[in-house]
């Protein structure tokens, strides 16, 4: 193996290894929870007597507003490649574009008519 | 006709299941109708499939648009025609299982659809990431036709773990493309192969570990040994129909473009894989032999002995290097044998016990012959071909496999393979045992041989003769020696220009 590869690859091994030992370290090496009572209100977020703990159960209906708007909202990466070389890819272009946002489309109209988005 | 003929298969089933989503919401189109529809986009995809069929070709259609990444030749038609078979059969099968008490809606058939349309996508992509796009195509509509019913707990433990492992095996996929790219520069099937050659002096290490990583996903998906553990719960977790999906059509496909990947691009990388893929083997056989022994419900009994067939099947996959055109005509013939024994098998399963909500194990069968002469008969024709006796299709096919096997020198994978199946005739005779010599019934409460499912499990029981003596009996009727044929024709238009 070239002397590239092993770097490269042992990049990828550090990576992998790193992130998920930082994120299990996060909490010895962040900021420690305090014992001051003033510390710990989630403040500037207007919300300043939270109600119940942190395992309540909310309705079905946010997780469903929420998946559905991921679902959409993630389409918006493959446009943006697309509109910085709009020119150069043309007519070409515009009409896969257009095309995989027709397949969006249909895809929102059964969402629609199903009534996912009703809020009864 | 042009370059859309070439397309037609899959277009009618993508059209097809955007068209039953979108009727599906209304709610006012019984379930019925609703497999009807599916039915029909199915059989027209069919009918435009086996057109090309048997026809030594290779296009890529509208080169313009898809830049190569989407191929078709005789290879993709055969395939294609098993995939659509498959799910047609699916929808027969479960004629009288997919009801709306059960919590089939139609959305079922549509996710059904595109499930097919990934498995065609797979087969006819010419490229290692439209293959993984694909790849997640037919298995995320699969992770949620395994869950539909959600009441049920099973369904949904089996959906979720299918889900997460699948996910697993689905990023090695990519991470493999990944390496192969940087190694290679290229992700079309065939310049891979070329720049892999010895002759051109490069260092293919990284290209060896992305292949690796490709072929554990794989034998993931096929469910071979080490990579074997979803299998049984998820296939007894699922629906009978969507179980008898899974296991016929989703190999096949599976199976269809890692042999295209393989004998495209791979034959010199293949050598650093002998050891691991007999040892693969020999212990896929091995811990698959044992599960089956072990298990009491017939539908586990079933997803386990799917996994030795796995192993059979490998062993044509070792030997593909050394007799390329026998080897994958011999797998693409075993993968028809495996397909209609098991829909069969599968299929009249899932209509004995459609009726109440039955586990059905060995116990349940006894003096079954008394109530139910042709299903019993029936049953014991799929049985008798899975465990591979002469004037079956499942003998032909073990037979090529394993002669194929001995032809290339595995003479160690050949007698593990039969050793295996002498085991196997002990879990699958049992079942033959069982039904015809013992006087009274258990099993009350049997559907009669009444409507659509039963005439269509009848068909494939006929076919599954037809494959083991048709030749012997008429010479010039399509059979054996066809589909052999077109399997060695489908291999060759591979290597077409």
């Amino acid at each position: 193996m070239s002397a590239q590869l092993v770097l490269s690859l042992s990049v990828v091994l550090i990576l992998a290894l790193g992130v998920p030992v930082l994120f299990l370290l996060s909490s010895k090496l962040g900021p420690q929870e305090s014992t001051k009572n003033s510390k710990n209100i989630p403040y500037e977020s207007g919300i300043t007597h939270c109600v119940g703990g942190c395992d309540n159960r909310f309705s079905v209906k946010f997780y469903l507003v929420a998946i559905l708007f991921v679902l959409f909202d993630v389409e918006i990466v493959f446009m943006f490649p697309w509109a910085v070389r709009v020119r150069e890819l043309g007519y070409f272009g515009l009409f896969e574009m257009f095309a995989f946002i027709a397949l969006l489309v249909l895809g929102l109209i059964y969402i629609y008519r199903s009534g996912a988005l009703k809020w009864q | 006709m042009g370059d859309i003929s070439y397309l037609l298969p899959l277009l009618f089933v993508g059209v097809g299941a955007v068209v039953l989503m979108l009727l599906s919401y209304t709610k006012s189109l019984s379930i019925s109708s609703i497999a009807k529809i599916a039915l029909g986009f199915l059989v027209l995809a069919f009918i435009s499939n086996v057109y090309y069929f048997g026809e030594l070709h290779k296009v890529y259609p509208y080169e313009n648009v898809f830049f190569g990444m989407i191929v078709s030749d005789t290879y993709s038609v055969y395939f294609n025609s098993i995939l659509l078979v498959g799910a047609i059969a699916t929808i027969l099968i479960g004629w009288d299982y997919f009801r709306p008490d059960r919590r089939f809606t139609g959305e079922f058939f549509s996710l059904l659809l595109f499930s097919t349309f990934g498995m065609m996508l797979l087969v006819q992509s010419a490229e290692l990431l439209s293959a993984f796009i694909a790849l997640e195509i037919a298995s995320l509509s699969l992770y949620v036709m395994i869950g539909f019913q959600t009441d049920n707990i099973r369904r949904v433990e089996a959906s979720y773990r299918y889900l997460v492992l699948g996910s697993l095996s689905g990023v090695l996929f990519l991470f493999g493309t990944a390496l192969i790219y940087a190694s290679t520069k290229t992700t079309f099937l065939g310049n891979i192969g070329v720049e892999l050659l010895p002759q051109t002096g490069k260092d293919i290490s990284l290209a060896i570990g992305g292949a690796t990583l490709i072929l554990i996903t794989f034998l993931f998906k096929i469910s071979a040994f080490p990579f074997q553990n979803w299998t049984i719960d998820v296939y007894d977790g699922s629906p009978l129909p969507v179980s008898a999906y899974m296991a016929s059509t989703f190999k096949v496909a599976v199976f269809a473009f890692m042999l295209r990947f393989v004998a495209m691009d791979l034959g010199y990388i293949k050598d650093y894989w002998d050891g691991l893929l007999m040892g693969v083997i020999i212990l896929t056989l091995a811990y698959g032999t044992f599960l089956a022994l072990a298990q009491n419900n017939l539908k586990r009994m079933l997803a386990s002995s799917s996994i030795v067939h796995t192993g059979y099947l490998l062993i044509a996959f070792v030997s593909i290097d050394i007799i390329g055109e026998s080897a994958s005509s011999s797998i693409i013939y075993y993968l028809i044998a495996y397909f209609l024994s098991a829909m069969g098998a599968f299929g009249l399963i899932s209509y004995i016990s459609s009726s109440d909500k039955l586990r059905l194990t060995y116990e349940d069968f006894k003096g079954f012959s008394h109530v139910r002469p042709y299903m019993s008969a029936m049953l014991s024709i799929f049985m008798l071909s899975l465990a591979g006796l002469p004037g079956t299709i499942g003998f032909i096919g073990k037979f090529y496999i394993f002669s194929g096997a001995i032809e290339a020198g595995y003479t160690v994978l050949a007698t593990s393979a039969i050793l295996a199946t002498f085991i196997s005739i002990y879990y699958y005779f049992k079942l033959i045992a069982l039904m015809y010599f013992y006087p009274s019934p258990i099993l009350s409460n049997v559907p009669p041989l009444k409507g659509l499912p039963p005439i269509f499990i009848g068909f494939i029981a006929i076919a599954v003769l037809w494959g083991g003596i048709g030749n012997t009996f008429i010479a010039f009727f399509p059979s054996i020696d066809f589909l052999i044929d077109v399997a060695k024709l489908s291999h060759r238009s591979l290597f077409l220009q």
